[in-house]
């Protein structure tokens, strides 16, 4: 009896011990490793040759994995990838930009031409175009698609607001049957990115929403007070669209002008895609495309589920987490495939300091502090980007200093010389000559007024990525004697500080870009609700919001593609002087290809990377 | 009056019939078609056989109402409570309009305060409008029922099964007790009862893939599942099945194997079952008709709530092995804070709930000679 007791007493101790010992984890500290390989980075990694399009045979089948469900089938209310990664393959675009030089190349529209104000572009349409499901296509689609889809407010589209001109839509007429002209109230930089659309079935979706012919194709709207208000049909039910073609659909009935057609949808398990035969692309010798048959992609949530899938041979694709780099890359022969590198994402990642002068719950002395430029630039010498990027990136990263993607003919090349690197004996020596030293000797230095220099930092909790780089942020600047206290949190409660201006000192925060940063109107202008550290400014406070205000009119407001390069540069060029908020790092994106593929040349932005592709590869 | 009553129920029998082959050609699922039917053709029933059970019935989904009211109400207070909404995630998108996010709220309602949505909520409820999915635009109802199905299938066979081996083992370790079989259930429940459901997951799916994938990983069915016979789909279910029902029922048993345990060893200490053995009974009789009628009783009250916590403790296992249940909806819409789709989810696990508790009443009434419906 008293055997037993002894017995299960110690086994109680010890396990009790073992759970504590394991419970004391504590805080983690980010270790910066002295042994890093750099050069060995993309090593055994393919780099992608761009160049024309071999000519392929057709057949085959891709197997490829997506992480979630689509939430519905209709592109023109798909608001995320998972539905994008599908839609996206049904429909061909008026213009798009080709792989090889991402330059504008017609697709549907097969010519265009500027008017002499520049402010209307026309598109002639590519004749004997079909439908998926053999009705003929033309302007009248295009047409439609903008004034009775895309523009109407009750639609809930994610692109109505890129239609917008001076915050007046812009005007889409139908010239002829294959001709179609889009005007804007000003000269327009992005004229071609409002041509990147594309059409819409009016033969279903007519009869859908109680449109006729009869009813006409323009979009009329009067402003009221200076709100843009439309003016609606009684008997046309736009918000029908919405829920038209949701997830619950016969997927046979869905109508597109792609390379492919949905055949089968099953949820949560996969989606198969088959060559569409009125496709009207071919290749160079006139074969038509696209070449591969079938287009399978499974719904697999779990990443590891998918590399183990690759590696089995179930999918012939896959898009590389930074970890899956030393699996992989020794596998390649053995299994018979390619890793290529696809180059830097066009995301940005940034740290922001909060500027707002009447921001509430923000000290004063914070804001005397991240309104000195000297202070930025101090700040900025304390970024790390070769640890972030070895460390959190696998080492598959590229350092960012400037907001235009590395790809694209606006980047400033000069960004790469000009911009604050990582110094931090530079950091110190700023914060010496503005005499803001460490009087107490508590290894924290105050500013003139005697205030400790200590503001808090944040970024939204759960993402991996930001943490990292806000604690490596947090470690460099105690260095150099300013504290930063790192606090993630909840994302939604983020995103409310950071719109409002109000209760934060520094945040670390990403947005999506393009290759044409005109989508950033609301970002770098110093009105827009997105200029993060001064938000919706009537006027431009600071000299250089003024010059970059000017800067961004002379970047938009022409189709000249020189003029829009001096004022992308000059943008640049500010962001790097002023430093309104600092880059950290882009990933590298990484893809994995079966070996037997041909005509891999895809580019890193969301629309161009393996689906920008897709009608030509082939299995050779 | 007697004969009457029987020729009508055994009518009504060939009205089910007529009326699920109705509903089937309707294009109804033959799942929900037998389901509403069967519940509703025997409430008529009730009629002839039991009028108080009918009653009792009656009181209790009466009952449901007002629960169901507080519970949706008290979800939409929370969800406000949270920080933002579902639009939250658009206004980081330098292509979307501030003013266009704002114009969405309006259009869902959601710049009300929390009981006028509440109001508007239950307004259109009794229209049968549950309202509507911003992730999935599609009607919430529709959504609902889509995944139902398979997050029943799920549940049903775990219930079978776990339910179906606890009470052996739990009778077994009770009348063996301390003996080393007893030894060996009671390790394997406190194991059970130990791990969490998810990682118990994921330990199962890492050792099936490291010994040969016997057993598919995820997923509700195989890729080429259309190309299989009605006898091959069951086998292809069934082995899809396997990791989440196991995972699953292990769990419920290591709790149920304990609790009938406990139950039986006190039922076996009392004097009457002494006094049976002291007649001369079998021990198999004294076990299986005297111990076992007495020990089942708090058993069925938990039957009545593991209807609706198989719904709720399987989300985790529905994310593990991807298996496309509601769990998985629902842990997606209070993800993304789909407000809609949330509220609709708990009006669907609430019912449950009270419906098993009323199944799980009128069960006892029928074990238990002393507890009369009244």
């Amino acid at each position: 009896m008293i055997r037993r007791k002894a017995v299960s007493m110690a086994s109680l101790l010890t396990l009790s011990v073992a759970l504590l010992l394991s419970s004391c984890g504590g805080k983690e500290e980010v270790v910066i490793e002295d042994d890093v390989k750099q050069e060995s980075q993309f090593e055994g990694v393919t780099e992608i040759k761009y160049g024309d399009y071999e000519i392929g045979k057709s057949g085959g089948q891709l197997v490829m994995a997506v992480v979630s469900d689509p939430k519905t089938l209709n592109d023109a209310v798909a608001g995320e990838s998972s539905s994008t990664d599908i839609t996206y393959q049904l429909y061909s675009y008026l213009v798009q930009r080709n792989q090889q030089d991402l330059d504008w190349a017609p697709m549907a529209s097969e010519s265009w031409s500027f008017s002499e104000d520049q402010k209307t572009i026309t598109h002639k349409i590519r004749k004997g175009m079909k439908w998926s499901d053999g009705t003929d296509l033309n302007a009248k689609d295009f047409v439609f698609a903008y004034n009775h889809v895309i523009l109407r407010e009750d639609v809930e589209s994610n692109s109505r607001d890129g239609m917008f001109v001076n915050d007046l839509p812009v005007e889409v007429k139908l010239i002829d049957d294959y001709t179609l002209s889009i005007t804007a109230d000003t000269v327009y930089a992005g004229m071609l990115s409002i041509s990147n659309v594309h059409p819409y079935p009016r033969h279903i979706f007519g009869p859908l929403i109680g449109w006729t012919e009869a009813d006409g194709y323009d979009y009329e709207f009067e402003v009221v007070d200076g709100e843009v208000v439309e003016k609606k049909d009684e008997n046309i039910d736009y918000a029908a669209i919405n829920s038209f073609w949701g997830v619950d659909t016969d997927v046979t009935t869905i109508v597109g002008n792609g390379p492919f057609i949905i055949t089968e949808y099953v949820p949560s398990q996969k989606a198969v895609l088959k060559r569409n035969p009125h496709y009207f692309e071919k290749d160079a010798k006139g074969n038509q495309l696209p070449y591969l048959d079938e287009l399978v992609m499974l719904i697999v949530a779990d990443q590891d589920t998918q590399l183990a899938k690759f590696q089995s041979g179930e999918t012939n694709f896959y898009r590389l987490r930074g970890e899956d780099y030393a699996i992989l890359i020794d596998k390649k022969e053995d299994l018979g495939f390619d890793i290529y590198n696809v180059g830097p994402v066009t995301s940005t990642q940034f740290i922001v300091m909060n500027q707002k002068p009447d921001a509430t719950d923000v000290s004063e002395a914070v804001l005397s502090w991240s309104s000195n430029k000297q202070f930025r630039t101090a700040m900025a010498h304390v970024v790390d980007r070769q640890t972030i990027i070895n460390n959190i990136a696998y080492g598959f990263g590229y350092p960012q200093y400037s907001f235009v993607p590395k790809m694209s003919p606006y980047y400033w090349d000069d960004a790469d010389n000009k911009a604050a690197k990582y110094d931090p004996e530079k950091a110190k020596k700023i914060l010496d000559e503005l005499g803001w030293i460490d009087n107490d000797g508590d290894g924290i230095r105050e500013d003139d007024k005697g205030n400790k220099i200590s503001l808090r930092m944040t970024t939204n909790a759960g993402n991996r990525v930001r943490e990292a780089i806000g604690e490596l942020f947090a470690q460099e600047a105690r260095k150099v004697g300013v504290e930063v206290n790192f606090q993630p949190e909840d994302f939604n409660t983020m995103v409310g500080k950071l719109l409002s201006g109000n209760d934060w000192d520094i945040i670390l925060i990403g947005l999506t870009g393009s290759v044409d940063p005109i989508s950033g109107s609301n970002v770098y202008r110093s009105q827009g609700n997105l200029h993060m550290m001064d938000p919706n400014q009537v006027e431009p406070r600071r000299d250089w919001e003024k010059r970059a205000d000017e800067a961004w009119k002379v970047a938009n407001n022409t189709t000249d593609e020189n003029q829009r390069k001096e004022g992308w540069q000059t943008l640049q060029e500010i962001w790097v002087e002023e430093l309104p908020w600092i880059y950290t790092f882009n990933a590298a994106s990484m893809h994995a290809y079966d070996a037997k593929l041909g005509n891999i040349q895809p580019r890193p932005v969301s629309e161009l990377d393996e689906f920008g592709i897709i009608q030509y590869l082939y299995w050779k | 009056m007697n004969k009457n009553k029987d020729l009508y129920i055994r009518l009504s029998f060939v009205a089910d019939i007529l009326l699920i082959v109705f509903l089937i050609l309707t294009g109804t699922s033959w799942f929900l078609s037998i389901v509403v039917v069967e519940a509703v053709m025997w409430l008529i029933r009730l009629y002839w056989i039991s009028r108080v059970l009918l009653l009792f019935i009656g009181k209790r989904l009466l009952h449901m109402i007002p629960i169901i009211l507080s519970v949706v109400a008290i979800g939409f207070f929370l969800i406000q409570l949270a920080p933002g909404d579902i639009f939250t995630q658009m206004t980081l998108n330098p292509n979307v309009n501030p003013d266009t996010i704002d114009r969405y709220r309006a259009t869902f309602g959601l710049d009300k305060a929390w009981y006028v949505q509440f109001f508007r909520y239950v307004w259109n409820a009794l229209h049968l409008d549950f309202g509507y999915s911003i992730n999935y635009k599609t009607a919430v109802f529709n959504l609902v029922s889509q995944r139902a199905g398979n997050t029943l299938t799920l549940a049903i066979t775990t219930i079978i099964l776990a339910w179906g081996l606890s009470i052996p083992a739990g009778i077994y370790s009770a009348t063996h007790q301390y003996r080393i079989g007893d030894q060996i259930i009671t390790v394997l429940a406190f194991l059970g009862l130990a791990l969490p459901s998810f990682f118990a997951a994921f330990l199962l799916i890492y050792f099936v893939s490291s010994t040969g994938s016997w057993l598919p990983i995820g997923g509700m069915w195989s890729v080429d599942v259309d190309q299989m016979n009605i006898f091959q789909k069951g086998i292809d279910l069934l082995r899809h099945m396997a990791i989440p029902v196991f995972v699953l029922a292990t769990r419920n048993m290591a709790s149920l194997t304990r609790i009938m345990r406990a139950n039986m060893l006190e039922i076996m200490s009392q004097q009457y079952i002494t006094t049976a053995r002291a007649k001369g009974l079998t021990e198999k009789t004294v076990v299986y008709k005297h111990a076992l009628r007495n020990a089942i009783n708090p058993m069925i009250t938990i039957f009545g709530y593991q209807f609706g916590y198989i719904l709720g403790g399987s989300a985790l296992v529905e994310a593990v092995t991807a298996w496309p249940g509601l769990g998985s909806l629902m842990l997606q819409g209070i993800m993304s804070q789909d407000l809609y789709l949330v509220v609709g989810s708990l009006v669907y696990s609430v019912a449950l709930l009270v419906i098993g508790n009323l199944i799980a009443d009128i069960l006892l009434g029928v074990v238990d000679p002393r507890v009369r419906i009244s």
